[in-house]
């Protein structure tokens, strides 16, 4: 086994958060190794219009899905390479609402989180103008911004149009949406062209992944970036501190090594089920139910957002492949709202999919096939869709454990997810899927239909003030393990009606302050 | 490249020279070649616009048509000296400003038939990618030019009895810039100021108007230097200008590669815009001019 001389710092998973925790620390003058299980992707080069083929940009390993309403896995809610899920992600950049951080408080559901908005918001003012995200000139829902947007908007796509009249037309408040793709240039990186790839892997450089803004600029800062590197362990010492980790790594010839990076701090950003994956595969006699897990909430709470679309038929075409697919959005129903029979709220935003994701969903769902759906893909061009961002609670019966008896290519144990929604899910769901019909409709739809998705993860080791209750502090910090942090998606209390990458953001760009701060103080 | 007039051979006098000084003659050809390139320069960047929006109403054709015929009158008066062409060049100018005016309204039409105009703070979103508001306004102040340029003496007279011809030269720049920091100053808001020089016309034009607005009021000849300041400023930033956006479109993706150029042509900074600048400035320059030359 090759082992690599100590660094200050190895973050597992260079995606969302570690890629900034990656940049972050090696400004700082940190030696930093970023570790991700899957490539280095050069997108020119690597990213093809190719629907098929870029879906090698989703996490495929094998894994279990179950419960009543089991998630799809090998889909676009994982990234696998450097850049993570921002690589294919659909770039809607937005915040948390304060009452998101106090659910508990305000409507007597979930937890309050150990942080408030105001702890993050100079983290989302930071990320938001590091990345150029484009977004309106006024934010009309939560309490007002301290800053503009750092870029301006797009303009208004052809679904976007839709929306846009569907709710003019019905009173609804709509602004084009806040996404990480640039309408101007920054640096090298050209203004967006609007082809509408974009969940496919941006071939111009224009979206804002990880991969061509923190992790580039983390190289150019000293940090060093091992692609195909699967850690399997989290390596503690006598004392239980953590000290470092195992990996897997494939070489060129598809050999594969064993090796092990020693760290004074290890950081694991490997979003919602390979986080609690890997604690959980880091059990040892003295942590036997795996690292960080003494108040046995590792994997467990994991949310997603009920992400229902509903597509209507409009006799013009509407050409719904055309710009970034996030383009328009409501938050008009984020909030409580008591004349609802649920509580907390959701999005509406704008979709876009490609022909064959949308025949595939038109196929699933309406029961098309052969000539059937050849006919019906005709009309590909006449449809506009509109998502749903809708809250789920975290209950600790939805999560992540370790298959018994199932092994990867590496023979370690696959992952098991379980999800079911709540009565209450459900409910939000149902109103959601009928505000967005009454939307299409306002625009002039003539057929409707709907077809049931998810999309995000959240949650599996969330933050808290007690260690009893949570996994981590409101720093990251392993309540358990000495030297080991957690910090992703998988930390988050509550889902939020909002696209998570953003906040996924803000909290790794606050970790890493706090880890500079700390290692200054000489308390790492 | 001027010559004396009394270098020249005596011309036959027509209703466009007859009755003017050498140095009006002068300044009405010198006017009418402004005029000229920038109603050209200008058809470029209408033609790019109006081809990026489809065509989408057949108004859209009118001034795409007209210009070359606007433009190519004034060529010949330009080149002639006004012997040829002047009452043509006159008339068409006179029709550029109806259609500029007619183009003025139909733009903020379009600005406020899109979504959301109800909601107020949504008009800049609208203005941003809807028609441009003000771009119209650039073609109503070269056909003024053009009507200036070759207006007959008996017409002009009893303006130019109460305000001389350098002064209506300030007015006029003083006025056309108004809409025009307007129209640079939202755009380049919607390029989020990314590079600082897009600060530099939002932030100096209203100097260089306030400057020319007050020397149109005043026969000092520190009125004469700060009108001259002000349109040499304009042309310069006219020419900087085109420079930064020739340079925009290479940050474009593709840049000037041949597959992406006319993409990029179409979506990115306008190049030949900020050459309407330069038309403005020197226009003020040739006026000033005259006044020095008495």
């Amino acid at each position: 086994m090759t082992s690599h001389d100590e660094v200050d710092a190895v973050v597992v998973g260079v995606g969302a958060a570690g890629a900034v925790l990656v940049r972050k620390l090696a400004d700082a003058g940190w030696r930093v190794v970023g570790l991700d299980a899957g490539p280095h992707w050069d997108p020119q080069t690597d990213f093809l219009s190719d629907e098929r083929a870029m879906s090698k940009l989703f996490w495929r390993d094998r894994r279990v899905t179950g419960g009543d309403d089991p998630i799809e896995l090998a889909g676009n809610v994982t990234g696998k390479g450097v850049g993570g899920s921002t690589v294919h992600y659909s770039m809607y950049a937005l915040r948390l609402h304060r009452s998101d951080f106090e659910t508990r408080t305000r409507d007597g559901v979930g937890s309050d989180w150990p942080l408030s908005y105001e702890d993050l918001e100079p983290y989302y003012d930071e990320v938001e103008r590091e990345l150029g995200i484009a977004g309106p000139v006024d934010w009309p829902w939560d309490a007002p911004r301290r800053h503009r947007y750092p870029y301006r908007p797009h303009q208004l796509n052809g679904v976007g149009e839709v929306m846009a009249r569907g709710c003019d037309a019905l009173g609804i408040t709509w602004r084009p949406g806040a996404i990480a793709t640039l309408s101007a240039p920054k640096g090298d990186r050209p203004p967006c062209v609007y082809r509408g790839w974009c969940l496919s892997g941006c071939t111009t450089n224009a979206k804002s992944s990880t991969l061509v803004t923190y992790a580039e600029e983390a190289v150019h800062a000293g940090a060093d970036i091992r692609p195909h590197c699967m850690v399997h362990r989290v390596d503690t010492d006598a004392t239980g501190r953590a000290i470092g980790v195992t990996y897997f790594r494939r070489s060129a010839d598809g050999t594969v090594h064993e090796e092990r990076q020693r760290a004074r701090v290890v950081i694991v950003s490997a979003y919602s089920i390979e986080t609690p994956r890997l604690l959980l595969m880091s059990a040892s006699s003295r942590y036997p139910d795996g690292l960080a897990n003494s108040s046995g909430l590792v994997g467990k709470g994991l949310m997603i957002h009920g992400s229902d679309i509903v597509f209507g038929r409009f006799p013009e075409p509407v050409s719904q492949f055309k710009a970034p697919p996030p383009n328009t959005i409501t938050q008009d129903f984020y909030e409580t709202d008591a004349a609802n029979d649920f509580v907390r709220g959701y999005s509406i935003e704008t979709v876009g999919p490609l022909p064959g994701k949308f025949a595939q969903l038109a196929a699933s769902t309406l029961g098309l096939w052969g000539e059937s759906l050849r006919e019906f893909m005709y009309d590909y061009s006449h449809y506009a869709g509109l998502g749903l961002v809708g809250e789920t609670q975290a209950q600790d019966g939805n999560g992540v454990r370790l298959s018994p008896d199932e092994t990867d290519t590496f023979g370690l144990p696959i992952p098991v997810v379980t999800f079911s929604y709540a009565d209450d899910d459900r409910r939000l769901l149902d109103a959601g899927a009928d505000t967005q019909r009454r939307i299409l409709e306002a625009a002039g739809a003539e057929v409707t239909f709907r077809v049931s998705d998810t999309a995000h993860l959240m949650g599996a080791c969330r933050m808290g003030n007690d260690p009893v209750t949570s996994v981590v502090d409101r720093n990251c910090r392993a309540w358990d393990v000495r030297g080991l942090y957690i910090c992703d998606g998988s930390v988050f209390v509550t889902s939020g009606a909002a696209n998570p990458s953003l906040t996924i953001q803000a909290i790794a760009a606050r970790t890493a302050d706090q880890l500079i701060a700390a290692g200054r103080r000489h308390e790492l | 490249m001027f010559m004396k007039p009394s270098q020249r051979r005596p011309r036959r006098a027509t209703e466009f020279s007859g009755g003017w000084s050498p140095t009006m003659r002068r300044l009405r050809t010198q006017m009418a070649v402004i005029t000229t390139a920038s109603t050209a320069l200008l058809w470029v960047d209408n033609l790019s616009e109006h081809y990026r929006g489809g065509f989408q109403r057949k108004l859209m054709y009118v001034p795409v048509v007209a210009n070359p015929v606007v433009a190519a009158a004034g060529a010949v008066t330009a080149v002639t000296g006004g012997r040829r062409g002047a009452r043509l060049f006159g008339l068409l100018s006179g029709a550029q400003t109806l259609i500029a005016t007619v183009g003025f309204i139909e733009h903020q039409r379009g600005i406020l038939n899109r979504p959301g105009h109800h909601q107020p703070r949504q008009l800049l979103f609208n203005a941003w990618y809807g028609p441009p508001s003000a771009a119209p306004l650039q073609y109503l102040g070269l056909g003024l030019m053009g009507l200036m340029a070759t207006v007959p003496p008996s017409a002009a007279a009893p303006v130019l009895a109460r305000i001389p011809i350098h002064r209506l030269m300030r007015a006029f720049s003083a006025l056309n810039i108004p809409p025009l920091w307007g129209e640079i100053g939202y755009l380049h808001a919607r390029g989020a100021f990314q590079n600082p020089a897009q600060w530099l016309p939002v932030l100096t034009l209203p100097v260089a108007g306030a400057m020319s607005a007050l020397a149109a009021i005043s026969e000092a000849d520190t009125a004469h230097k700060a009108a001259t300041a002000a349109s040499g400023w304009t042309a310069l930033l006219g020419v900087l200008g085109t420079g930064f956006h020739l340079y925009g479109l290479h940050r474009r993706y593709g840049g000037y590669r041949r597959g992406s150029f006319l993409f990029n042509w179409l979506n990115g900074p306008p190049a030949p815009a900020p050459l309407q600048m330069v038309g403005l400035g020197l226009a003020g320059l040739a006026a000033e001019r005259a006044v020095s030359r008495g």
